[in-house]
């Protein structure tokens, strides 16, 4: 009953033709041969109808196709292809497993995609990475960091050094989506952004979407981040880690029953903490973090599979007694796949996500606890009905629950206790999608996406006055709506091949997002508190074009692409003068509401297979805010408003024993606001400020050089070394500059650099 | 909160330079800056008036002469204030008293500014404590530090602002403290501050003073900004210039205020 309610809805959403004719199905998973797990993104064509699939996150694929022999093709970068003949005249299961290229110790692979991949897929605005495209990439202490190397492509911005937030096509660093095993990452830094809380060995895919992102993301104007954690080696158990400057790294994984199901653990500790113990300035402060990625799966039957995965990881940072904070996410995602038969895939998820922070301060005879956070219960469908090769459709929903601690804060006798009210949201969406190929030269994949916000209660709602004092308070009892919003999200995107080598597409998106980050300095810390929408608060909404073309030359091993694109936000966040925000339980009074646009062309040449591969990327945008309240209500740039950005990544392989590499980063100073005078106050300096963000730090750039020496060992054991020099030449780049009088009453302008000639050694194992 | 920040930031600082450099400031036209103060306490009180310089000109102010200065009050008191040096103007019989609000009147070349400040009453301090704190960053400071803390009762159902200064060995120590009772409306409270270069023997005075709101907002924007510079380390989200109660676009502020003191010796 329920499978005919499916087919009915469909059958009314969608026109396809040719329904009449014997169609049969083939589907199946592709794996690694070696370890069993799934491939991403693996290639399954059919010459003789010029037709094909790709499998799709967990691994599986789907194609109806009329009835007659084939020959089957399947293949992934970086593996040998496999054909079958098969006579299709019933629908049939296939799964295939791929042997990994011996040829790979010759020539490095930096993509797992098929080569005409970015040609001919209806993906734009898309960068996709996994561990070891980046394995070579040198990084600050060796610590290979996938989002780091994301940085390195046109249009996402790092948000400066010692900060792994980004921004994306102008948007800020509260508008990207990160989602690891599907569960919300509210902060994606350790060590205040000098290291990303994913571990590269636990990682198997990463994929970023900067615009016209497909129906079924939503929440954040800018982009998705979708990061999905390694499964675990389905045939033998594998011991593998890493011994580095700063951290060390170690993951075991095996099959739990052969071929049926398999867990990982993957764990890393920093022991910053233990070299600063050595020296006589900094012996009494304790600073490191560690993380843990868990992940089990299991096969029931061909229909059903089982999977669970967490993350665990916390940052912790003392001086003496008197002082602590410590942070971290964690997240858990149980899902569920289940085949309803050949054609329609349904994933279910229950996913747990939370972030906080704790700081404990004892002076004295003070201590004091102070507790905030966000908690997120989400339940989540996602339906794929492979139709034919010609349509694709996915639809499904999320609910989530929200919980917002603004502060909890606790003390012994000398202090009061006190609590700020925690918010409550329920957000929900329901979307569509339909993967349409029209024609050989022209598809389609275009979808609508409802999503909606209730502010509930408990709690007090205020509202305020022009000068943001309170002059009303309204009481919510529990689960009372306080205020709801919602609308539309339209995606479209097209694809029009011009010929094998080159292809135009054109995009336009919708995204609402119903959560804020409010940030108490002018980078991201770990105290940022996420708010959500409310009485006050509006959503964010953004509106993107983009156009882009896409040529590959000498047999796709060189691939270039130009993208264009426009972005219009409504309802941005800035802050009063002077904003306090604190444990401020009046937050929304300190806030200004304005409007955004961004817009930029991005420049891509990247070369993927032999001896010498890696990519130069460009980027010229623009990005401003208006606010009324903000510089005569002019517009005005925004922080990362970075006119260039140039990253050049270069990796040579000599031998299958040595591989050397080096990237060079360049880009536009942060706009920034700098006093244009001073006056004096009370005796004191104090400087004089025209307009906001009317200055320019000084340009950034940097050069690292690594290098690895790997060792095959029998049996598949290996063993590499991998050395690596973080700013080559010693620039000094500014982190900060400030503006003060020294002793001797002369104001000057200071400016302190971090990380000079940062050199580091990790030894990698695996057996 | 600023400490937290600043503790982070040292922690990077065994990797890092620090370095005077040069920054290609715009040279803006000259503000007109005005600093006044009335009490409760015995006059004289003075206005001062000066102007801003470029950044990197030495520290020392144009002050602005020859313009009309009065002061008011809820009253009907008025007074013109005399030019007793360059920039700086007095009273000469003009009172302070609480519960009054005053008006100020500049008049620079024509140009007219005026600004209005009510001057509230405020509580008593009921104890002062001290306790030594060691709280040296990383080693890097071997003198004992010592947090001061007053105790006072907020008057409820009232709107209470409070700015409270030290003074050690009967100089202020220049930093700005401001507090309001939004959250605090009829407590006991305890406002305790680390002080810096204390030493046994100092007698720390405690100056608690009943501020208006718009004088609060003045100086709690003025404190997020001083010494603010741009990254991470900057106290404010984005430096500007502090929310003045003076009209017509002049920099600083015009403020009534009644004070209680107390005084503490460190033994």
């Amino acid at each position: 009953m329920k499978r005919k309610y499916f087919l009915l809805v469909l059958f009314t959403l969608i026109f396809f033709n040719g329904f009449t004719q014997n169609k049969f199905t083939i589907s199946g998973y592709v794996k690694d041969a070696k370890n069993g797990e799934e491939l991403i993104g693996a290639t399954i064509f059919i010459k003789e109808i010029q037709k094909g699939t790709i499998t799709n996150v967990y691994g599986f694929y789907s194609l109806t196709i009329p009835e007659g022999e084939y020959a089957i093709q399947y293949s992934y970068m970086g593996y040998n292809s496999q054909e079958f003949l098969l006579n299709l005249n019933e629908s049939k299961t296939k799964n295939v497993e791929l042997v990994e290229s011996t040829k790979q110790l010759e020539e490095i692979v930096i993509t797992a995609q098929k080569k005409d991949h970015n040609i001919k897929s209806t993906e734009m605005g898309v960068v996709k990475m996994n561990p070891k495209d980046i394995s070579a990439v040198p990084v600050l202490f060796g610590e290979k960091d996938l989002m780091k190397t994301l940085q390195l492509m046109p249009g996402i911005k790092s948000a400066g050094e010692g900060n792994s937030g980004y921004t994306v096509r102008g948007g800020t660093t509260d508008q990207n989506l990160i989602l690891l095993d599907e569960a919300t990452v509210y902060n994606a830094s350790h060590l205040l952004g000098f290291f990303s809380v994913f571990n590269s060995d636990a990682i198997k895919n990463m994929k970023m979407i900067k615009g016209g992102g497909p129906a079924q993301y939503g929440g954040r104007l800018s982009s998705v981040l979708d990061i999905q954690m390694k499964e675990g080696n389905m045939k033998e158990y594998d011991v593998s880690g890493g011994l580095g400057l700063i951290s060390s790294r170690l993951t075991v994984e095996g099959p739990i029953v052969k071929d049926k199901g398999s867990f990982i653990i993957s764990g890393r500790r920093t022991y910053l903490d233990l070299f600063l113990k050595l020296t006589e300035d900094y012996d009494d402060i304790t600073l490191y973090f560690y993380d843990l990625n868990l992940k089990a799966n299991y096969r029931i039957n061909d229909k059903n599979r089982l999977y669970i995965s967490g993350y665990f990881g916390r940052d912790i940072f003392s001086f003496e007694d008197m002082m602590g904070i410590d942070w971290g996410n964690s997240t858990g995602t149980i899902r569920w796949n289940h085949l309803f038969n050949d054609r329609l895939f349904l994933n279910s998820s229950l996913i747990f996500s939370n972030y906080d922070y704790d700081i404990n301060s004892d002076i004295g005879d003070n201590e004091l606890t102070i507790t905030s956070g966000i908690n997120d219960i989400d339940l989540k469908e996602d339906f794929t009905f492979f139709i034919n090769p010609q349509n694709t459709l996915k639809f499904g929903g999320k609910f989530t629950y929200h919980t917002y601690i603004p502060g909890e804060v606790s003390g012994n006798e000398n202090f009061d206790s006190f609590n700020q009210d925690k918010d409550y949201g329920y957000e929900a969406a329901a979307y569509i999608s339909h993967q349409w190929n029209l024609s050989d030269k022209l598809s389609f994949e275009y979808g609508l996406r409802y999503s909606m916000f209730m502010a509930a209660g408990p709690g007090d709602i205020y509202s305020y006055d022009d000068s943001g004092d309170v002059i009303d308070t309204t009481t919510y009892k529990s689960n009372e709506i306080i205020k709801t919003y919602g609308g539309l999200e339209p995606r479209f995107n097209a694809t029009y091949l011009i010929d094998d080598k080159s292809s135009l597409k054109l995009s336009y998106s919708r995204n609402r997002q119903y959560i804020h980050q409010v940030s108490n300095s002018t980078s991201g810390t770990p105290m940022d508190a996420w708010i959500p929408t409310s009485n006050i608060v509006e959503p964010g909404i953004s509106d993107q074009v983009s156009l882009g073309y896409f040529r590959n030359f000498l047999d796709n091993q060189i691939e270039t692409s130009v993208e264009v694109y426009y972005k219009d936000m409504q309802n941005q966040i800035d802050y009063e003068n002077g904003a306090d925000l604190f444990l401020n339980p009046f937050i929304e009074s300190q806030l200004v509401f304005g409007k955004g646009r961004s817009y930029g062309a991005e420049f891509l040449l990247k070369k993927n297979t032999g001896k010498f591969t890696g990519w130069l990327s460009y980027t010229y945008s623009r990005t401003e805010k208006q606010f009324d309240d903000i510089n005569d209500g002019d517009w005005y740039p925004t922080k990362y408003d970075r006119t260039h950005d140039i990253s050049i990544v270069g990796m040579y392989q000599f031998n299958p024993k040595w591989n050397v590499s080096a990237s060079w980063v360049y880009y536009t100073g942060n706009a920034v606001t700098f006093p244009s005078g001073k006056y004096e106050i009370e005796g004191q300096t104090v400087n004089y400020y025209t307009e906001r963000n009317g200055y320019r730090m000084p340009d950034y750039h940097r050069l690292d050089i690594g290098a690895t020496y790997t060792k095959q060992k029998k049996k598949g054991r290996e063993a590499s070394w991998n050395f690596s020099l973080y700013n080559a030449y010693g620039r000094e780049n500014a982190y900060t500059i400030t503006f003060e009088e020294n002793d001797d009453g002369i104001t000057e302008a200071l400016q302190l650099s971090l990380f000079r000639w940062i050199p580091s050694i990790t030894y990698n194992f695996k057996f | 909160m600023k400490k937290i920040t600043y503790i982070f930031i040292i922690t990077l600082l065994f990797s890092s330079c620090e370095k005077v450099i040069d920054v290609d400031l715009n040279s803006a036209d000259p503000q007109i800056v005005i600093e006044g103060v009335i009490t409760n306490s015995a006059g004289p009180f003075s206005v001062t008036i000066t102007q801003t310089t470029d950044y990197f000109e030495p520290s020392s102010y144009p002050a602005i002469s020859n313009s009309i200065v009065n002061i008011s009050d809820s009253e009907g008191n008025f007074e013109t204030l005399v030019e007793v040096e360059p920039g700086v103007y007095q009273t000469a019989n003009l009172q302070g008293v609480e519960g009054r609000t005053y008006d100020l009147y500049v008049n620079i070349d024509g140009v007219e500014y005026t600004a209005s400040s009510y001057m509230p009453p405020v509580t008593t301090i009921d104890s002062l404590e001290y306790e030594e704190i060691d709280i040296g960053f990383g080693g890097q400071s071997d003198e004992d530090n010592y947090a001061v803390f007053a105790h006072f009762m907020d008057t409820e159902n009232i709107e209470n602002y409070y700015r409270i200064k030290y003074y050690i060995n009967s100089e202020f120590d220049g930093e700005i403290h401001v507090i309001d009772d939004q959250l605090l409306d009829g407590n006991d409270i305890e406002y305790g501050s680390i002080l810096e270069d204390v030493e046994i023997s100092d007698e720390v005075i405690v100056e608690l003073l009943g501020i208006d709101e718009n004088v609060y907002d003045y100086f709690n924007t003025l404190s997020t900004i001083l010494g603010d510079g741009q990254g991470p380390s900057s106290g404010s989200t984005t430096p500007s210039n502090p929310n003045s109660n003076i009209s017509n676009g002049a920099l600083g502020y015009f403020s009534a205020y009644s004070s209680v003191l107390d005084t503490l010796v460190i033994n």
